[in-house]
């Protein structure tokens, strides 16, 4: 069978390889490489897309409620070991579900859109395009990954496209961002490291053998001291990954400095792996330490969601503003999935997707303002709508989606993931739904302070403004958004093929947290 | 019966789509050919249904639930495998029964003669496309959210007026207090429609569904709903979340605010949308949930005291008004209260009559006022008009019909339907109500005659006595961006008295049709005070919903009033609001001569009770001071100086592996390094 996972994964990777190959000087054939592998790789992800469906939907009836791994499509050619000695084995497994087919579509289309938006760049664009494609080869490998050994290496491995990407075109203060980045990262990661080692080690008590699998660890039962140990350990790196209110610092500071198509893969795509690692990982692994911490991490959920919102109401720079505004969102993700049931859950994940839209067409469109005026802040625009009403317009549908208008993308999750939440605790759906207040007043004030009001009189874009030299959208500009909007609006009018594809592998992912916890104290290891 | 719900539905959108997409290319012709021809046809659509209704019996069979598709399903498939699963499935579904029927026809009836009357008005404007887009979007939202069959789409079409309202008061987006305004609608329309959010949550917990009736496609949340089934404590938080968002959408206390600064958007928008149809979906949405507020007491009783405190207070404010389009709104809120106020004294027929007879006498008004604005070429303020009923004749004879309409003069519409509510209040303390109920008559009463006060003086003050102002304004209403200096130097020559002209009769002919509604609208009322009480045809077409089988289980009791009652009730109304307009003439009939009192009562009235400041001060203000202090202190401080923190213990632990490292990588290398260590460790340990 043709091995169309790991051809997903590393076609990026094999892309960025011969993008740095090619001379610096030949522009035009590196955008066009790097434009044509990310869109190549988008079509093989269509193609997977098909081949799960007509597999899993298929038989779904007879999926639901079997077990975990049975929405999970994996091949025998995608299966093999790395290391082998004795009892102790190191794998690679590639596996695909309705969860992560999500996810991995989405990665492949913002890497598509950045890619196409990042064609302005001047400096170093071998790099930046190879580094762009290295990304997505990480991202996408920790949405496939079923070996947790597997998993942490794509993990390390989107780290650093990320880091050089934030640090070497990013703003006046980059380097300071992307050590901020780096240092939070590697903290979060050297605790999971330690736990996926540790896994491994109570699976061999368990069974015999040494097996960071994910099929097999998931059979070791472990007592509940153990799992609350690797649970908190594995739980701070995709905690800060999301992030989580209080490891959230450095976000503000990388998305603002990194470069807008940046900002748009980080915050869009890679921002999904910790709560992926979540849903992923930490629920089946751990079911009983997930049980016992959702509360204490919902409640700092809605912490986070409220305290970022007060924040985004007064910032005066776009992008800490969008930021601000992306934690808090990120806060309902994780809200819903901790509400443990399945619209919560569904919720979760089609929020993701929809955050990645949005959040990453947000990103974009203010990019491409800033990129006009050299500044990304708030007090220095207005009234801008009479001149650039195309630019207007987008940046008005991105903004109705982020304050979850109905009709629109972000509802739908928010909906689904408020009432997962809501059913499980009324105070903490109640505080969590409040935050639509704030976000409709920060959002549109973003909206209304760049675009409405009086025409600028004086000042640098006044000046840009008069001289003509401050564009409206561009066609290429336009096309380059133009799926994101799409989306908002599709998605908007119907979530249902979304929640379709997911709804198996979201119920057996359940059913695994319910049986563990029904066998509590039958077959635990130590 | 013929169903043509999808068709009205989906014209004004598409309307919207194409002037959206190609209005800025097109010619005003085309503009208004797609503009009329969607709203136009929408209506046409709404009558055909209409009409059918009427000519189907039983009354069960006037209902029609079209199932379009499936929005969501999620935990459908998970029945018997998880424990704790409640399946929602939501489905897109019109529903076409007495009460959305009504809705319809008002809604693409009036929004039909307001898009012909903006076509006058707005004919000056270089935004012409994007206002009719906008428009035709609002028809098409406010379609969805009379016609939604679950509560999903309600909240759909409830988002959406929200967003063209937003839209239209901020349609001179380049005017700081258009644009002020425009965000308070928002915010505070976001704050009902977390309300809405709430509720819907609570609806789907207790009955695990969001379909209002009971169809093929599943259970519906009114059949279910019975007196001793979901704690009353549960149904009334369900019915007051409800409210909230009806209180935000409808303009009551204590989220008013937002609606007298609304009338910086254009007159037709605010005629259509902030007075004849979109304030009202708190009205309507009380009539559809009203199985729900009637297993709860003490929710109705919030609704009557909310409506009552809203219909006096905003009355009070209009006294004091000197803009004649914040005196209408203050007027519209007041009246909201009313519609309000019958639906908190079970009368929820009463409620939704008023709104249809409002809907033609307060949209008429705003016309008027619009004429009046457009002939005055932008001039809002009382102080500048007078003697008009010379120069505007239709504009005065028809706004005059629509004052006397409001004031609740016999036959005028609006006497029929208030009399309707003020009845029914007094029954309903007749029939046990007690004292509160003898209150909220009592407030009715009253405000019946600061009504016709209000409205009168508002007539005389425009059009009686002379003519105060010094002639037409050019060009006001426009986008200031084209307001260059030669304008400016238009504005000096004024023409005085004589430069005024009636507006087109594209314009006066919808003032006139309205008009002729504002008269005969109220005929099909109640004639209970003739001695004929089962004559009440609109009662009785929309009693279905309040008593039949198929639409509620928990049937509305009417409270009954005996003729001699009614004729008290009836006479003290009428005896006020002729009160009230003799002493707007004995005040003002020679004209208007405007000295601010001293008095701090009329100071604390004339400045609204000083609520915008209180709310600023209170509320908003203390949330930017959090904000702000929380960015530099916690943010700038805390957690980056923590983590600055972190970055130096690990500089320290790290000092000496780092020297192996030369570049610019370095601390990630070392994260690398030792992850990899570690499993190498690891692994030698265990083959060991």
């Amino acid at each position: 069978m043709f091995p169309l996972l790991s051809t997903i994964v590393f076609l990026p990777l094999l892309g960025g390889i011969i993008v740095l190959l090619l001379p610096g000087r030949v522009t035009r054939a590196i955008r066009g490489v790097a434009l044509s592998v990310a869109l190549l790789d988008l079509l093989f992800v269509f193609a997977l897309f098909l081949v799960y469906a007509q597999v899993n939907l298929a038989a779904s009836s007879s999926i639901i409620g079997a077990s975990f791994s049975s929405t999970f499509l994996t091949q025998e050619t995608e299966k093999f070991t790395l290391v082998a000695s004795g009892n102790f084995t190191l794998g690679y497994s590639l596996g695909v579900d309705g969860i992560s087919m999500l996810l991995v579509a989405l990665t492949s289309l913002l890497t598509v859109v950045c890619i196409a938006a990042s064609f302005r760049v001047e400096q170093r664009l071998k790099n930046y395009m190879a580094f762009m494609l290295l990304l997505e080869s990480g991202i996408l490998g920790v949405f496939l990954a079923t070996n947790l050994f597997l998993f942490y290496i794509f993990w390390e491995l989107m780290l650093i496209p990320a880091y050089l990407l934030v640090g070497s075109w990013g703003g006046e203060r980059r380097i300071y961002a992307a050590f901020k980045f780096v240092l939070y990262t590697s903290v979060g990661s050297l605790l999971m490291l330690a736990a996926i080692i540790a896994l491994g080690y109570y699976h061999q008590l368990a069974s015999g053998t040494y097996s960071l699998d994910l099929f097999d660890v998931l059979n070791t039962k472990l007592d509940p001291a153990t799992q609350t140990w690797l649970f908190l350990a594995m739980a701070l790196a995709f905690a800060i990954k999301v992030p989580f209110v209080p490891f959230h610092s450095w976000l503000p500071d990388v998305y603002s400095e990194a470069p807008a198509p940046v900002t748009a893969m980080l915050a869009g795509a890679m921002s999904k792996t910790g709560a992926y690692g979540f849903l992923r990982f930490c629920l089946p692994l751990f079911p009983n330490a997930f049980q016992q911490f959702s509360t204490l991490l919902s409640v700092l959920a809605v912490i986070g969601i409220l305290y970022c919102a007060l924040l985004a109401l007064t910032q005066t720079d776009m992008k800490r503003l969008l930021g601000y505004s992306s934690i808090s969102h990120l806060g309902v993700v994780m809200l819903g999935m901790f509400a443990l049931n399945v619209q919560g859950v569904e919720g979760s994940v089609l929020q993701m997707v929809n955050h990645g839209i949005t959040t990453a067409a947000l990103f974009l469109i203010v990019g491409l303002i800033e990129s006009r005026a050299g500044t990304r802040d708030l007090r220095e625009f207005g009234g801008m709508a009479l001149r650039v009403p195309l630019l207007a317009v987008v940046l008005l549908i991105a903004v109705l989606s982020s304050l979850g208008l109905p009709g629109l993308n972000s509802f739908t999750g928010e909906f689904l993931a408020l009432l997962g939440i809501f059913q499980q605790s009324v105070v903490l759906g109640v505080l969590a739904t409040a935050v639509v207040v704030p976000a409709a007043w920060y959002l549109i004030r973003l909206f209304l302070s760049v675009m409405t009001g009086p025409r600028l009189a004086e000042g640098h874009v006044a000046i840009l403004l008069r001289k003509g030299q401050f564009k409206d959208l561009q066609l290429g500009e336009f096309v380059t958004i133009a799926p994101l909007l799409a989306l908002i609006f599709l998605i908007g009018f119907q979530p249902n093929p979304l929640t379709a594809v997911m709804e198996p592998s979201v119920v057996n992912t359940l059913q695994t947290l319910q049986h563990t916890l029904h066998n509590v104290g039958s077959a635990f290891i130590r | 019966m013929t169903n043509l719900t999808e068709w009205v539905l989906i014209l004004p959108l598409l309307g919207f789509v194409l002037l959206g997409l190609f209005g800025r290319m097109l010619p005003r012709p085309a503009i208004l050919t797609i503009a009329w021809g969607a709203s136009g046809l929408a209506f046409l659509f709404a009558l055909v249904g209409f009409l059918s209704m009427l000519q189907t019996t039983p009354d069960s069979a006037r209902m029609a639930d079209q199932v379009i598709y499936t929005w969501v399903n999620s935990g459908t498939v998970a029945t018997g495998v998880l424990t704790n699963n409640v399946p929602l499935n939501i489905n897109f579904g019109l529903l076409l029964d007495p009460l959305s029927a009504t809705m319809l026809m008002v809604i693409t009836g009036v929004g039909f003669l307001i898009h012909i009357y903006s076509a006058g008005y707005m004919e000056e404007d270089p935004g012409f496309w994007r206002f009719f887009a906008y428009m035709n979007f609002f028809i098409f939202a406010m379609v969805l959210l009379v016609s939604a069959d679950n509560f999903l789409f309600l909240l759909l079409g409830w988002a959406l007026v929200g967003l063209a309202s937003f839209l239209l008061i901020g349609f001179w987006f380049t005017r700081r207090s258009a644009v002020a305004a425009a965000r308070k609608a928002l915010v505070i329309n976001i704050i009902g429609d977390f309300g809405l959010m709430l509720a819907i949550f609570m609806i789907f917990q207790n009955y695990g569904t969001l379909n209002y009736l009971t169809t093929a496609s599943g259970n519906g949340v009114f059949n279910l709903v019975t007196h001793n089934g979901v704690a009353v404590g549960i149904t009334t938080a369900i019915c007051l979340l409800l409210f909230v968002a009806c209180a935000a959408k409808s303009a009551q206390l204590p989220l008013y605010m937002w609606l007298p600064d609304a009338m910086e958007g254009p007159t037709p928008v605010s005629a259509l949308i902030h007075a004849a149809t979109m304030v009202t979906a708190g009205v309507y949405l009380v009539a559809r949930a009203n199985p729900l507020f009637q297993v709860s007491p003490a929710a109705l009783t919030t609704v009557a005291i909310i409506g009552a405190a809203t219909a006096l207070f905003a009355a009070t404010i209009a006294l004091t008004q000197l803009d004649i389009k914040r005196v209408l709104a203050y007027s519209t809120i007041s009246q909201l209260g009313y519609m309000f106020m019958a639906e908190g004294a079970q009368n929820y027929s009463g409620g939704v009559f008023h709104l249809t007879t409002h809907a033609y006498f307060k949209a008429l008004l705003f016309l008027g006022a619009g004429s009046v604005i457009h002939a005055l070429g932008g001039e809002q303020d009382m102080r500048e008009m007078g003697g008009l009923r010379h120069r505007l004749k239709i504009t005065y004879w028809t706004f005059l019909v629509a004052a006397l309409a409001i004031s609740g003069i016999i036959p005028f519409a609006g006497f029929w339907s208030k009399d309707d509510i003020i009845g029914s209040l007094l029954a309903r303390a007749v029939d046990g109500g007690g004292v509160l109920f003898y209150v909220l008559w009592g407030v009715a009463l009253l405000t019946a005659g600061l009504t016709a006060f209000y409205m009168f003086r508002l007539v005389f003050n425009v059009f009686f006595g002379s003519y105060r102002g010094s002639g037409p304004l050019a060009h006001a209403h426009g986008e200031p961006e084209e307001v260059g200096e030669e304008e400016e130097a238009h504005h000096a020559a004024r023409g005085g008295f004589y430069a005024i002209y009636e507006s087109p009769a594209v314009m006066t002919v919808p003032l006139v049709i309205l008009a002729v509604l504002s008269v005969i609208g109220g005929l099909v009322g109640s004639y209970a005070i003739f001695g004929r009480p089962t004559w009440h045809l609109f009662a009785n077409f929309l009693s279905p919903i309040f008593s039949n089988g198929h639409w509620t289980s928990v049937a509305v009791l009417e409270a009954p009033l005996s003729i001699g009652v009614g004729w008290i009730s009836t006479g003290a109304s009428l005896a006020l609001a002729v009160l009230g307009i003799l002493v707007a003439w004995l005040r003002y009939r020679r004209g208007f001569e405007y000295k601010e009192s001293r008095n701090p009562v009329y100071q604390l009235v004339l400045h609204k009770y000083y609520i915008d400041e209180l709310c600023t001060a209170v509320i908003i203000n203390p949330l930017l001071w959090l904000g702000r202090t929380a960015t530099s202190l916690l943010e700038g401080g805390l957690l980056d100086g923590g983590s600055r923190g972190i970055g130096w213990v690990t500089r320290g632990v790290s000092g000496g592996l780092r020297r192996l490292q030369t570049g610019y990588m370095r601390n990630y290398a070392l994260a690398i390094l030792f992850g990899v260590v570690l499993l190498v460790i690891y692994y030698a340990v265990m083959r060991g």
